[in-house]
């Protein structure tokens, strides 16, 4: 039956061109908008590599040193001694990373330039500093060596993790160049091995080069307030989502206790308490909104994208519907139902908004591609690179389905006041138009 | 004309409804959308108070401890400071510089900033807080409020404090400041108001904001190690005009970099301050807020483009006999047309009578943001101009092919249904 139902709408498509046409640009354009909103959301969230583990991770970016008597209070991230005391020391989950973000390397040493011995060419780079876990908790794909273990780490060893872009920069090509030693701003290095290039739109892993961040002093020494922040931040990976709630509560007891041991300050997350990747998304978009106040915006502003367009095309519904009461009335005086005749209506209707769908997609990922710098990246971000965006992040089982469920709701929205209209007609009525 | 056209609309009420609704809807939000972009037109009208052209900030960083390059030179040394010292004195010989300004965090477009609470009796107010040398007002073009030459704030940076002119009105209303004592808010400093400046801007979008310039003295730099200069300095520097700001700022940091790195010091960029601008106006929302609007009013203008279109698309399908009538006892192809664009646009103006209604509402809730600009009638004025005149536009260029279309119908063949 629906088979019928299809056909009859490909004919009715083919005999209105002009009404098919803007019927499919209106749905193409509401289904567009949407999805860029959707398809950012699944950048930003989704478990992507080298970030597959962004539903069971916890971030905690940020850590705050408070005096005592209240006095003062300086946020920041968290220092080496506490990552160690308060972090690495956790039972509950099942690893825990650290790095020092790109923009933070920045901050604290400038400009960084890459050289090779003997070599006058030198080249700017994003480098991140890590610790050994980081290779674990986010799954790289290797195309050569071994990045730094738990030992070299610790011992802050000077050993590199290159993109394959960066290694390809310094050295002319990416392959067997593991062992072989280059310079960050006049310091020597070992490359330990080659990675593909990681998007900005990562925003946790992305850099062209990692170090274990115990290798450069600048990381690890601060004094100041008791030791207790600096530039470092957690990631911690929990065995399921499940076991969030366990962790921060976990995280609360060591953060107590180390607390005993400091003298005039305190160790607190009261600035931001470990998020969900998720909730980090969310609290990106606007530092001083709430995340109820943003996901209440974001679902008012989703609503009218699909309410203007659904009125609209109600509209023409309700048009071309008068056109069809005629032959609608013949069918129900030959028997045919209310449901049947509903049934088919919003069938033929749907193939119309799948072709929108479709439509609206395609324009959706032009939009996403071509502002990609401004809507995946923060307004406060430092990195300048360009935001590259693989064939996998915008065509996937996720951004479709988002898709397809938004044309079924926008396809019930615009067409059930009309057909209910057309639907009480009495069939004296409608047959009498003719 | 207009109550035919009105009564045409009531006749077919029933597929009007939709349109109105639609036209309803977008003008309301349009109104709320395009809001931004009236704030922004007003508030670039009113002056930034400096110029940036020709001028540049330096980049500076220094060794780390474990660099091999790295001089240790003790605690308490004053060879670090000396070095940066010795970096602006190079730049300031260079041939094409005419000055060299430094201080903390105090050009404009800076991306750190300080502020602090003043007072005087009992008026209180917050201001940003700029050390700079007495060549900061002449580079940057800051001008005396009580008019004539930037290097007068310079010479009076000697004998007090520079505030900002709208600080002056915040502290010391209807009178002068100059001569005048302003406090700290907690009352333990004391500084004396030597000069006002013109009103100043953090960027040509924003308000007006208090400034207040403190002279900055070189030997507090002395016994400082290089990561606190480097943390707290800044050097600023404005060359000759007529040069393309790129190619100067790459090519004077090839031609200098060697003589600029100084003890532990070295140049990592010259950035000319008209990028730093961009930057600026990014973190501060204002490109994201312009292209999400952009993009926001682009959509329900075509959103309203798309159901202008197909509704009187389908409409003179049912109005040919009607049209061929009109034709017929002697109607011009050009009053039908014209006849269907007044109907379009007599759609508008009934949707733009709820729609007022809505407007006022979001004036009366407080929904506009007053940040940068209080609620004036300007820009109401600007808003509803910026609403009503795309939709008008769009509505016009829906209805004109469907109308053109409803002007060529041949009367005789259109009659011939009858």
């Amino acid at each position: 039956m629906y088979k019928t139902y299809f056909k009859q709408a490909w004919q009715l498509m083919k005999q209105n061109r002009f009404y098919s046409a803007i019927y499919i640009a209106g749905t193409g354009l509401a289904i567009a908008l949407v999805m860029v909103i959707a398809i950012v959301y699944h950048i930003k969230t989704a478990d992507i590599a080298p970030e597959v583990n962004r539903s069971r991770l916890l971030l905690n970016e940020s850590g705050t040193a408070k005096k005592k008597d209240g006095s003062r209070t300086i946020n920041y991230s968290l220092s080496y001694q506490t990552l160690k005391e308060c972090y690495y020391s956790l039972k509950s989950p099942e690893l825990v990373a650290a790095s020092v973000s790109v923009g933070q390397v920045k901050r604290l040493l400038g400009d960084i330039y890459l050289s090779i011995p003997g070599s006058k060419d030198k080249y700017t780079a994003d480098i991140s500093g890590t610790d050994a876990d980081y290779w674990q908790v986010f799954s790289f794909s290797f195309l050569e060596g071994k990045p730094y273990n738990t030992e070299e780490f610790e011992s802050g060893y000077h050993k590199a993790v290159l993109t394959e872009g960066m290694a390809r920069k310094l050295f002319g090509s990416v392959s067997e160049i593991s062992g072989k030693s280059f310079l960050i701003n006049d310091i020597e290095y070992v490359v330990g091995a080659i990675v593909k290039d990681i998007s900005p739109a990562m925003t946790i892993t992305y850099a062209d080069l990692w170090i274990p961040f115990t290798s450069m002093p600048v990381f690890t020494r601060t004094e100041e307030y008791e030791n207790i922040v600096g530039p470092i931040r957690a990631y911690i990976l929990a065995h399921k989502p499940s076991d969030f709630e366990r962790i921060r509560k976990e995280i609360e007891e060591k953060r107590k206790q180390y607390n005993t041991q400091l003298i005039d300050y305190e160790f607190t997350l009261e600035s931001r308490p470990p998020l969900s990747q998720k909730q980090e998304a969310i609290r990106q978009i606007d530092f001083s909104s709430s995340s109820d106040e943003i996901i209440l915006r974001y679902s008012l502003i989703i609503c009218v994208f699909l309410l203007v367009p659904a009125i609209n095309l109600s509209g023409l519904m309700a048009s071309r519907m008068q056109e069809r009461i005629p032959e609608i009335g013949i069918r129900k005086a030959f028997g045919a139902g209310w449901t049947t005749l509903i049934n088919q209506i919003l069938t033929e209707n749907l193939f119309l908004t799948l072709l929108g769908g479709l439509c609206g997609l395609v324009v959706s990922y032009g939009i996403v591609l071509v502002l990609s710098n401004t809507l995946l990246m923060s307004k406060y971000s430092e990195i300048t690179s360009a935001v590259s965006l693989s064939p996998g992040m915008l065509m996937n089982f996720m951004v479709f389905f988002y898709a397809f469920m938004i044309c079924v709701v926008l396809n019930l929205l615009s067409s059930l006041i009309p057909v209910w209209n057309v639907s009480r007609k009495n069939i004296v009525e409608a047959i009498h138009d003719k | 004309m207009i109550q035919h056209v009105f009564k045409l609309i009531k006749t077919q009420w029933k597929n009007n409804i939709w349109i109105i609704l639609e036209l309803f809807i977008v003008s309301a939000l349009m109104w709320y959308i395009v809001d931004y972009f009236s704030v922004m037109l007003i508030t670039s009208r009113i002056p930034l108070g400096f110029e940036i052209e020709n001028t540049y900030a330096v980049k500076i960083a220094h060794y780390q401890s474990d660099n091999p390059n790295y001089i240790d030179y003790g605690e308490d040394s004053e060879e670090p400071a000396l070095n940066f010292l010795r970096i602006v004195d190079r730049i300031r010989n260079h041939s094409e510089i005419m000055d060299v300004s430094i201080g903390q965090w105090h050009y404009p477009y800076c991306s750190s900033n300080m502020t602090a609470g003043y007072r005087h009796d009992s008026l209180r107010v917050n201001a940003r807080i700029l050390y700079v040398t007495p060549s900061y007002f002449e580079m940057f073009s800051v001008h005396p409020a009580a008019g004539g030459e930037p290097s007068l704030l310079g010479e009076a940076l000697e004998h007090g404090v520079i505030i900002s002119s709208g600080m002056e009105e915040a502290l010391f209303p209807g009178s002068h400041a100059a001569g005048q004592t302003i406090l700290t808010n907690d009352s333990t400093s004391s500084y004396r108001v030597s000069a006002v400046s013109v009103p100043l801007k953090n960027h040509r979008f924003s308000r007006r904001d208090n400034y207040i310039y403190f002279p900055f003295q070189e030997h507090t730099l002395m016994g400082m190690n290089e990561e606190n200069i480097k943390d707290n300095t800044s050097i600023t520097f404005r060359t000759r005009s007529g040069m393309n700001e790129k190619d100067f700022a790459s090519s004077f940091k090839a031609e200098m970099n060697t003589q600029l790195s100084i003890g532990n010091f070295y140049i990592t960029g010259i950035i000319p301050i008209s990028e730093l601008r961009t930057l600026t106006l990014k973190a501060d929302g204002v490109y994201e807020s312009v292209q999400n609007r952009t993009g926001f009013t682009v959509f329900f203008l075509l959103n309203v483009f798309l159901g202008v279109i197909g509704t009187f698309w389908l409409r003179i399908k049912k109005r040919r006999e009607e049209i061929g009538l009109c034709i017929a006892v002697g109607s011009s192809r050009h009053q039908v047309m014209r006849q269907m664009m007044t109907e379009s646009l007599g759609l508008l103006l009934i949707a733009l009578v709820p729609a007022i209604i809505i407007w006022g509402n979001l004036i009366l809730v407080e929904t506009l943001p007053v940040h940068t600009l209080g609620l004036t009638w300007q820009r109401f004025a600007l808003n509803s101009l910026f609403t009503i005149l795309p939709l008008s536009l769009v509505i016009i260029l829906a209805t004109w092919y469907p109308a053109w279309r409803s002007a060529s119908i041949q009367p005789a063949e259109a009659l011939h249904y009858e």
